[in-house]
């Protein structure tokens, strides 16, 4: 409001800035499901990713700067599309994370993953829809096509982000950079459903102790 | 990350969600029974809901879901399928009516927001772009189309298509291809709704005749010094029509509208559509080997 000066220079600035920033906390999965992105949730080892992403219980992820580790799913739900993995790391660079329950529509939103094998690939858009939506259509999902309909009502953060096979797991952030929610869906292009940040901190909090479980 | 400087893109974020939000009431939703619903504007504060015809399928029991979730019987008011508008009625006051964009400030490039109640899944958002702004004209005055890279979700047809000010830009219609779409511009949306508002209908200049295509003889082309190849033929004038009454005849050769080579009948089409009952036009046609012109008062059409 009532600001004059140039604000494309600073916006271009910030948007690159974020990506690179939430770069850091996106990894690549090696699921036996082609590949998938994941969000390093927790620094002592904790990887959320979706349930379709991962097709056996030991996976490969690979860290933004290169390095591959070998994870073991520790749970998953199919109904959340959710699935938690460990990684015996610590330090990791994990994502500030957000609460989707106070986004408003039309605040921006930025998905990064790995479309199409990209590597940290990022795009923008806006909140389209917040909270439970029910969908006449159907959807895609890592090549599986099912009726959205059909699928237990739930809430999904919805946004007009570009997403790709590949953005599967990948974050969605605010412009302050935290994880409001993990891209699940593509219904149609412009149609992008993600798992709204509070439900995965509800199915992360009902985890079973992480370090017991890797140790 | 950057919280200690001011982040425009913070502030970007909080402003369209504020547009959002302001529009917000003047965005309803149409149910007509079918699969999919529609999305409305509030045109006045007294009821008046202007939206897409194809998105309403029948005239009476249709449902309107205003912002605050209550609902209300609505009918439609009158139907434009040439512009695909339908402006329906509700029995509700104190609406807020949607504002309206400046004309001349609206321009490819300029940030739009989509904006529509599709199901149940209330109000929904998309961004994007003006993309094109294609210009028209309608009785002299400008008009246009707008394209768009904002996606047009199912059930966003009939909604606003927003400038940063949350003014109307445009009303969204169609989809192009990957979920792109076309919006009516609002001048067009504005000449309209007012024409339904005040007779139900828009009356559009109205001929009396029919055509068929025909190609003109090279000899007569030669001697006439015509460039067209082609000009309507009339087949038929219909009784009491503007185009009997102007003296037209059967067998005569339209070559021109007002100036404009006609060489299809849809250019005919496009040349009645922009022109009101009660305007005068000039058709240069081909009688017996010589070009004449014939004045004749439009009326309006009566479907």
């Amino acid at each position: 409001m009532g600001l004059t000066h140039n604000l494309l220079a600073p916006f271009a600035t910030e948007t690159a800035a974020l990506a690179e920033n939430l770069a850091h906390s996106v990894v690549w999965v090696h699921g036996g499901h082609g590949h998938g992105a994941g969000v390093i949730w927790q620094s002592d080892g904790l990887i959320m990713t979706n349930d379709h992403v991962v097709a056996r219980d030991r996976v490969t992820v690979e860290l933004e700067e290169g390095r591959r580790l070998a994870a073991t799913v520790i749970a998953r739900n199919p109904d959340y599309d959710l699935a938690a993995l460990h990684v015996a790391e610590s330090n990791l660079p994990a994502a500030p994370i957000g609460d989707a329950k106070v986004l408003r529509v039309g605040e921006l939103i930025m998905a990064v993953g790995h479309p199409f094998g990209v590597k940290s690939t990022a795009t923008l858009g806006i909140v389209s829809a917040v909270g439970g939506a029910t969908w006449l259509g159907s959807g895609r999902n890592s090549g599986r096509r099912f009726a959205a309909s059909a699928t237990p009502k739930r809430e999904w953060l919805q946004a007009d982000v570009a997403l790709a096979p590949g953005n599967s797991g990948g974050p969605l952030a605010d412009t302050s950079g935290r994880v409001v929610g993990i891209a699940s869906m593509i219904l149609s292009p412009g149609i992008a459903l993600a798992v709204p940040s509070h439900i995965v901190s509800r199915f992360v909090a009902a985890l079973p102790r992480v370090q017991k479980l890797a140790a | 990350m950057t919280n200690e400087i001011p982040s425009v893109l913070v502030s970007l974020s909080n402003e369209l969600a504020n547009v959002v939000e302001r529009v917000a009431p003047s965005v309803v939703r149409v149910d007509d029974g079918s699969r999919l619903t529609a999305t409305g504007i509030v045109w006045s504060a007294d009821g008046s809901i202007i939206t897409t015809s194809h998105g309403v399928e029948r005239d009476e029991d249709l449902t309107i879901e205003l912002h605050d979730g209550t609902r209300h019987a609505a009918k439609v008011v009158g139907r434009d399928h040439d512009t695909d508008l339908a402006l329906l009625r509700v029995d509700a006051q104190n609406l807020t009516p949607i504002e309206h964009a400046p004309n001349d400030a609206v321009k490819t490039g300029h940030l739009v927001l989509a904006l529509g109640r599709p199901g149940d899944a209330g109000l929904q958002a998309t961004i994007g772009i003006i993309s094109a702004r294609l210009e028209s004209q309608s009785n002299g005055q400008p008009e246009y189309v707008l394209h768009t890279d904002a996606v047009f979700y199912p059930g966003f047809s009939g909604g606003p298509l927003v400038n940063t000010n949350g003014q109307a830009v445009g009303l969204n219609n169609l989809v192009y291809g990957r979920g792109r779409g076309v919006a009516l511009g609002l001048p067009t949306v504005t000449h309209v709704a007012d024409a339904l508002l005040e007779h139900g209908q828009v009356q559009r200049g109205y001929l009396g005749i029919r055509m068929q295509l025909v190609a003109l003889p090279t000899h007569l082309r030669q001697s006439l010094n015509l460039s067209q190849e082609q000009g309507l033929l009339i087949v038929q004038v219909e009784n009491g029509s503007p185009a009997e009454k102007g003296g037209l005849l059967l067998g005569d050769t339209l070559l021109s509208f007002n100036g404009h080579t006609i060489e299809d009948v849809e250019e005919l089409r496009h040349e009645l559509r922009d022109l009101a009952a009660g305007q005068n036009v000039t058709l240069r046609i081909l009688r017996g080997g010589e070009v004449r012109d014939v004045n004749v008062t439009l009326q309006a059409a009566t479907s």
